[in-house]
């Protein structure tokens, strides 16, 4: 049993007093910025990848896996008290939540997600640990033609299948894809597009690239558009559950655990999609229950209009189990699908170390060792944010211009630390005013950060295939890989394709007859199987999310 | 004529700012389009080179350049980023936007001129003040604070170089 020699392994490494201090330091950092609104796990590591350059790489992942779990529980908690989401998968928290908070119930909102995150957390982890191993010796067989194309699935997804307007999305995936291309060529060693100055021979520096787009390019975005009065704070009361709301979120727990954990751990990516069907599903069985029991109304109210319990704890669930699974592409095959996934390889490769299947084993108390840590800090989180809950929603109170102050002062600290030279500054700020303009249009940022990381591996894994082949395309698409690959991405476009159509063409007969979403339709929402995340527009919070800001 | 001509041009334009976006993706494109023959190419390659992938990401970026053109002159144009602590639909504040720039500029140069402290201090204020702090004495001091703070954390704890400047020897 590879795992448990593994997970023992890694235990061993993590209970080290020095490595729980950077877990606790990590989860406590990882909090802290997860409950300031808009700031996400992404960007909460990229504003601390300075660290890679003095910190051990054992210690320093502990942090960040710390900061990545802790970042989740914080997030949950801004979502349900302020309604603002720092990343994609706290939107149906936010919605949910946020509606408890509003009736009263923000106590019981908090502690079913607070307690939804551990227990998802620490099944995914395990999961993680117990599957890691046979992922690593399958993706041994896998040849540079398969890494191609898993890289192309996964950029497809991210950018095209997962946005909103496909043209923005491949116009995102575009621009990085060519911010990659700056500097030498990695094969040949050729000049490549440095603009005449040398200090870009070396490349943009996927941090520079990283940290301006979130952190310089939001803190414009603030300076140009924050609104006059901060939103308001909900009060939280007390954090704990009533036996009925206990006995109403374990299994919604579970179902969202079983939800999010292989949506995250097959290399397609984002939380988007895991925390919408375990939303919709939890909401569909509300339903469908009532309509056998039927619910008294409370003071003339139905009590499902000031949010459902079960439609907190799943898609919260949903959210940790997919952050863990995320790790799984990540560590075994060193292909990031989510922007912090993105970051996290950045920290890899700062260190000299190439995530994939190699690494388990040149690595084992790097990679056992995070993991582990990070089934303790997941534990950590748990005492952090029930009995301390108060504490963070302080932050909360945080006035926005010395957020956006202290988030630029960190991402300049970033890019000058990166060469100890003001370039970085410079080159930093341009990056910043074309995230600026990026999310002025509502192009996605998630996908330039993914293809500007994944480009260049992408570029040498194709030349290497033509070489073995001599030139012949074939096996890009002919090895059984690429070809399953291939098809079912097709598969998915069509599938998206004719829902979107189909919905339109439904939006367009109900406006004809006069009863489009108005009323109640507005105000509850009604997600059905086939529309697509991104469909819940005019019930979805206006959020900043992961994939498009910081 | 001319200035009627002008003027009609700009009402047709109006609501159609992502053109910038748009024409800078395609003008991206040409760039690399252009630069890549000016990429040499070692001999020894006898399958595809250096060359190959900004031939094709050019080619990517100028025909969705074209593509994004289109549809926004169309009318479809993207949707503004949204949150609860922004709001899209007032007037850009092009000086706040003006003066953050600024202010990282002048954090750059001060950096060199008279270290990282100060610069930083400089930064956090100047940041602050542009999204629209008007705290006369907090700022300054919350920004020193800050400054401080951060560079022993960075230089002392976790041994970051960092330049003094005129500090050297008093921090």
């Amino acid at each position: 049993m590879e795992a448990v020699d593994g997970l023992l392994h890694g235990l061993s490494v993590a209970v080290q007093p020095k490595y729980l201090l950077w877990a606790l330091a990590g989860v406590t950092v990882g909090t802290l910025v997860g409950v300031l609104p808009g700031i996400g796990p992404a960007q909460a590591i990229a504003l601390l990848l300075p660290l890679t350059f003095t910190v051990e790489p054992s210690a320093a992942f502990i942090m960040f896996g710390g900061i990545y779990y802790g970042c989740m529980f914080g997030g949950s908690t801004t979502s349900i008290l302020l309604r603002t989401p720092g990343e994609a998968g706290s939107i149906f928290t936010a919605i949910e939540g946020n509606k408890m908070a509003r009736s009263g119930r923000a106590g019981a909102a908090l502690a079913t997600s607070a307690i939804g995150s551990f227990i998802a957390g620490a099944f995914a982890t395990l999961a993680l640990g117990i599957a890691a191993p046979y992922v690593v010796s399958l993706a041994l067989h896998l040849g540079p033609a398969d890494y191609f194309t898993l890289i192309l699935v996964a950029l497809i997804v991210v950018g095209v299948l997962l946005g909103e307007s496909v043209a923005r999305g491949i116009a995102s995936l575009g621009l990085g894809l060519a911010f990659g291309l700056i500097g030498y060529d990695a094969q040949s060693g050729m000049k490549r597009f440095d603009f005449g100055m040398p200090q870009l021979a070396s490349g943009l520096g996927d941090t520079v690239i990283v940290v301006g787009l979130f952190a310089v390019g939001g803190t414009l975005y603030y300076a140009a558009y924050r609104r006059a009065q901060e939103p308001a704070v909900m009060s939280r009361g007390r954090v704990w559950l009533t036996r009925e709301e206990w006995r109403r979120s374990w299994p919604a727990w579970l179902r969202g655990t079983a939800i999010g954990w292989p949506l995250g751990a097959v290399p397609v990516g984002g939380a988007e999609l895991p925390t919408f069907l375990s939303y919709s599903y939890e909401l569909r069985k509300r339903r469908r229950k009532r309509k056998k029991h039927p619910v008294p109304l409370k003071d003339g109210r139905d009590p499902d209009d000031d949010g459902i319990i079960e439609a907190v704890a799943g898609p919260e669930a949903a959210n940790n189990a997919n952050a863990a699974g995320v790790l799984m592409p990540l560590l075994t095959l060193g292909l990031p699908t989510s922007a912090t996934a993105a970051v996290l390889l950045i920290a890899f490769q700062q260190y000299g170390l190439r995530p994939g299947p190699l690494l388990l084993d040149s690595q084992p108390e790097l990679v056992w060792g995070l993991i582990a840590a990070l089934f303790i800090g997941n534990a950590m989180l748990l005492v952090l944010n029930l009995p301390l809950v108060g504490l963070w929603a302080k932050v909360l109170k945080l006035p926005g211009p010395y957020l956006n102050a202290a988030i630029a002062t960190f991402a300049m600290l970033g890019a000058y630390t990166t060469v100890s030279s003001t370039f970085q500054v410079y080159t930093m700020l341009v990056i910043g005013v074309v995230g600026f303009a990026l999310s002025r249009f509502g192009y996605p940022v998630a996908p330039l950060i993914i293809a500007a990381i994944l480009g260049p591996i992408a570029e040498v894994e194709l030349r290497r295939t033509l070489e073995i082949s001599a030139g012949d395309p074939s096996p890009l698409f002919l090895r059984p890989l690429p070809a399953v690959a291939y098809s079912v991405v097709i598969v998915l476009f069509v599938v998206s394709r004719v829902m979107r159509y189909r919905r339109r063409l439904a939006d367009r007969t109900s406006a004809q007859h006069g009863d489009a979403a108005t009323g109640t339709g507005a105000a509850e929402p009604e997600p059905s199987p086939e529309s697509g995340p991104t469909s819940q527009q005019p019930v979805v919070p206006p959020v900043q999310t992961e994939s498009n800001r910081r | 004529m001319t200035l009627q001509k002008a003027r009609s041009l700009a009402a047709r334009l109006r609501g159609k700012e992502e053109l910038v976006v748009t024409i800078g993706i395609f003008a991206f494109g040409v760039y690399l389009l252009a630069g890549t023959r000016n990429i040499q190419t070692p001999v020894s390659f006898s399958q595809i080179g250096p060359r190959f992938f900004p031939y094709l990401v050019g080619t990517v970026l100028t025909g969705i350049g074209v593509w994004l053109t289109i549809q926004v002159l169309r009318g479809k144009t993207g949707k503004a980023e949204e949150s609860d602590l922004v709001d899209v639909t007032q007037r850009t504040r092009w000086v706040s936007v003006v003066l953050v720039v600024a202010t990282i500029i002048i954090h750059g140069i001060l950096i060199n001129l008279v270290g990282w402290v100060i610069a930083c201090a400089f930064l956090f204020w100047g940041v602050a003040f542009a999204t629209g702090s008007r705290h006369w004495l907090r700022d300054p001091i919350v920004s020193v604070v800050v400054a401080v703070v951060v560079y022993i954390a960075f230089t002392r704890v976790l041994a970051v170089s960092l330049p003094a400047g005129i500090l050297e020897g008093v921090i």
